[in-house]
């Protein structure tokens, strides 16, 4: 049997919040994981999620492709970050960029851009998210909707290493709902492993193989049989 | 004895707290510092368009303030201090008073009208609707791509105010010398070159340099500060503009001090 390897590594890691306490955890997220975050508590479950994303308020260590970092490395935890594709309510838009700034502002970061230059495969990946018409407009002038399309774009165009998803019914409206999907599907046969945590019963497009129980006095990751 | 404890107790506390800002700004300016000489960063172009905008916003759109009020400052300057000033003394007390006290000072107050408080509420703005996350979870460090070309731009911005108002009211002052003394152009402008010294220039560097990292940093800080509410962000906003001013109202008199003790 092939042996499955290990993407993140989170070792006697804790999640500091001044209203929500949380316990010391470890575990580790495999290739090809599709993890569901379960609590009690649904702010729990956010706040856990948000920390594993976004990386802050965390403190311990992280292994992520078998590279070391630092939660207190800022620098170096940058590095990581743009490798984690984060979809949840806390997802927003630089209000003085256009869209299709916000979505490739990694891009030029990383590649010292001005401008993008747009390919076939990204108006395609525009259109589908619905999206297109409105690419070169800043975020205020347009919906929820293409707000949402566009996080969903930005996330999935970053190629990343993880996905985290916090409330997916979030990103399920209109059109949003097959593109997620499809793009789900996408992560999974690439074998990207998904985190995700739902309240209203969200099925992702493949099948769950574990859970993460967020207990008051533990976190354990368990596999789903 | 009560009311004692509690007067001492709370001049502690504003103190520390006073004191924890002011370390706290002396390390966001360390982190900007930091970025700006080691230059280590990748989006090097859109750093760089961040302070084209920042020059523009602040110094450009702040000239159809800045020429009138320098213009009025140095008619009404000229216009008085002639009455009690010989022409060769009026030169000097025109580049001391106009050029390295009011001329600084006027400017700063401007930008921190006009930019500072805008700085402020942007940062304040775009901290609590977690916009600085999405800058970080795009890999790009908020510190160089948001904080450095607001620190370099309204740096730049201020000098370049301060030179074009101690022109205009040159400028203005002579309009005023003209209707009383009927002096010409060349003669009232040797009348200044001659008081204008490289010390003069320095000062006004000086003041500029300081003036701008003050107002950016300040601005920064307090606008970082509004974490979780949008009604946080007015709060910071009133407090930055109060604190650049009087900020740059000590470092005023700072620098004016040292370079009279230096006999400059």
């Amino acid at each position: 049997m092939e042996q499955s390897k290990t993407i993140m590594e989170f070792k006697n890691c804790n999640i500091l919040d001044q209203n929500i306490s949380l316990p010391e955890f470890s575990f580790l997220i495999e290739e090809n994981d599709v993890v569901e975050i379960e609590s009690l508590d649904d702010e729990k479950s956010s706040l856990f999620i948000r920390g594993l994303a976004t990386l802050a308020p965390l403190r311990g260590e992280i292994m992520f492709k078998g590279s070391l970092y630092d939660p207190l490395d800022y620098e170096n935890l940058l590095k990581l970050k743009r490798q984690i594709g984060y979809l949840g309510p806390l997802c927003s838009l630089l209000s003085n960029r256009s869209i299709l700034e916000n979505i490739f502002l990694f891009k030029m970061w990383e590649e010292n851009l001005k401008k993008i230059k747009l390919d076939e495969s990204f108006m395609n990946e525009f259109k589908q998210a619905g999206i297109l018409e409105y690419i070169y407009k800043r975020p205020e002038k347009t919906t929820e909707e293409i707000k949402c399309g566009t996080y969903l774009v930005r996330e999935f165009l970053k190629k990343p290493g993880i996905v985290f998803l916090e409330r997916p019914y979030l990103f399920t409206r209109g059109k949003l709902s097959r593109f997620l999907c499809n793009n789900l599907k996408d992560s999974s046969q690439k074998k990207v492993p998904i985190v995700f945590f739902s309240n209203t019963g969200f099925v992702p497009a493949t099948e769950v193989t574990h859970k993460i129980i967020v207990e008051n006095d533990k976190i354990e990751k368990i596999k789903v049989e | 004895m009560k009311y004692l404890i509690f007067l001492s107790g709370k001049t502690g506390r504003t103190f520390l707290n006073y004191m924890d800002s002011i370390f706290s700004m002396s390390g966001l300016l360390y982190r900007i510092l930091k970025i700006f000489v080691k230059g280590n960063y990748s989006g090097k172009k859109l750093v760089w368009a961040g302070i084209v905008e920042q020059i523009y916003f602040t110094a450009v759109q702040a000239l159809k303030i800045i020429v009138p009020i320098s213009l009025i400052l140095g008619t009404v300057f000229f216009l008085q201090f002639s009455k009690f000033a010989e022409q060769h003394s009026l030169g000097n007390i025109a580049v001391i008073f106009l050029l390295r006290e009011t001329g600084p000072m006027i400017s700063a107050i401007v930008v921190i009208l006009r930019s500072a408080t805008a700085v402020t509420t942007e940062i304040g703005y775009m901290n609590v609707r977690h916009e600085m996350d999405s800058i970080q979870m795009a890999g790009a460090d908020p510190l160089a791509l948001i904080c450095l070309p607001r620190v370099i731009g309204i740096t730049t911005a201020i000098l370049c105010l301060f030179i074009v108002f101690n022109l205009v009211s040159i400028l203005g002052g002579y309009v005023s010398a003209w209707a009383i003394s009927d002096i010409s152009m060349h003669r009232f402008l040797v009348l200044i070159g001659k008081s204008i010294s490289l010390t003069d220039a320095l000062a006004v560097s000086v003041k500029a340099l300081a003036f701008g990292v003050i107002i950016s940093i300040v601005c920064l800080y307090r606008g970082f500060e509004a974490k979780k509410s949008i009604t946080e962000v007015p709060v910071k906003t009133a407090r930055a503009a109060v604190e650049c001013f009087f900020y740059c109202l000590i470092f005023n008199v700072i620098i004016s001090v040292v370079f009279s003790l230096k006999g400059w």
